[in-house]
């Protein structure tokens, strides 16, 4: 893996090798970045969830009381 | 003085200014490119990085002084299709998440004011471009007193595979 260096003081520029804390580094971003993405997607599920459980009570909130108003 | 005169001490020494400190292609294959030696001689540095393509859907991402300590502050609005928003305190300034990888031409410009400051915090503005009409604004902070010379834009994955930027010091 590669990373293209600029020299701002001398205007030179190299392509070098990722030195083994850069490499090291990237191994953590990935990882942070699939952490994130996992708690992203399982945060919209749980709210997608409470959503539908949301409608569900609802409903059945709804369905009891006509029930109960055709029992009375 | 007369009533009509400018004050002379309301105005700057000098009046605005770009000067060019580097800008090159990002080389295809490189997992990002590397700023050093910034001079601190401005009041601003402006970072534009135009036209870029990646080889896989990934974050972008600036890290300053090659500083990977968790002391760096941001919140950013993702606007586009849909909105989203969000902070983070992390090892780094996220610019963008998940850009897209068949997406070509991205663009991001990176404000960094004060940069040379040797007794505050340092902070960053920025906007980036993403896929489908995506835009991602955001500003952050670099909680550290050090004067900036030392820009590091990268991807958490895959390379580059196009791109240019262009660093300007502004008086």
């Amino acid at each position: 893996m590669f990373i293209q260096e600029h020299n701002c003081e001398t205007n030179e520029i190299i392509v070098r090798e990722l030195t083994s804390e850069e490499i090291a580094q990237r191994e953590i971003d990935q990882v942070a970045r699939e952490a994130r993405i996992a708690a992203e997607a399982e945060a919209k599920a749980a709210e997608e969830a409470a959503k539908q459980q949301a409608f569900n009570d609802a409903v059945a909130a709804a369905v009891a009381a006509v029930l109960a108003a055709q029992e009375s | 003085m007369g009533l009509f005169q400018t004050p002379q001490a309301l105005v700057p020494a000098s009046l605005g200014g770009m000067t060019s400190l580097a800008s090159g292609s990002i080389a295809a294959s490189a997992t990002g490119f590397d700023l050093t030696s910034i001079s601190g001689d401005y009041y601003e540095l402006w970072l534009y990085i135009t036209n870029y393509s990646l080889s896989t859907s990934a974050d972008i991402q600036l890290r300053v002084n090659a500083n990977s300590s968790t002391n760096y502050s941001y919140n950013y609005l993702e606007t586009g299709s849909g909105a989203s928003a969000g902070v983070g305190s992390d090892n780094r300034w996220q610019l963008a998440s998940s850009v897209n990888a068949t997406q070509v031409g991205q663009s991001a410009f990176i404000r960094l004011p004060n940069y040379a400051n040797t007794t505050g915090w340092k902070f960053a503005s920025w906007q980036a471009t993403k896929e489908d009409n995506k835009l991602w604004t955001g500003s952050g902070l670099h909680r550290v007193t050090n004067a900036i010379n030392r820009l590091t834009f990268t991807t958490t994955a895959g390379t580059f595979d196009a791109g240019t930027y262009q660093l300007f010091g502004v008086k």
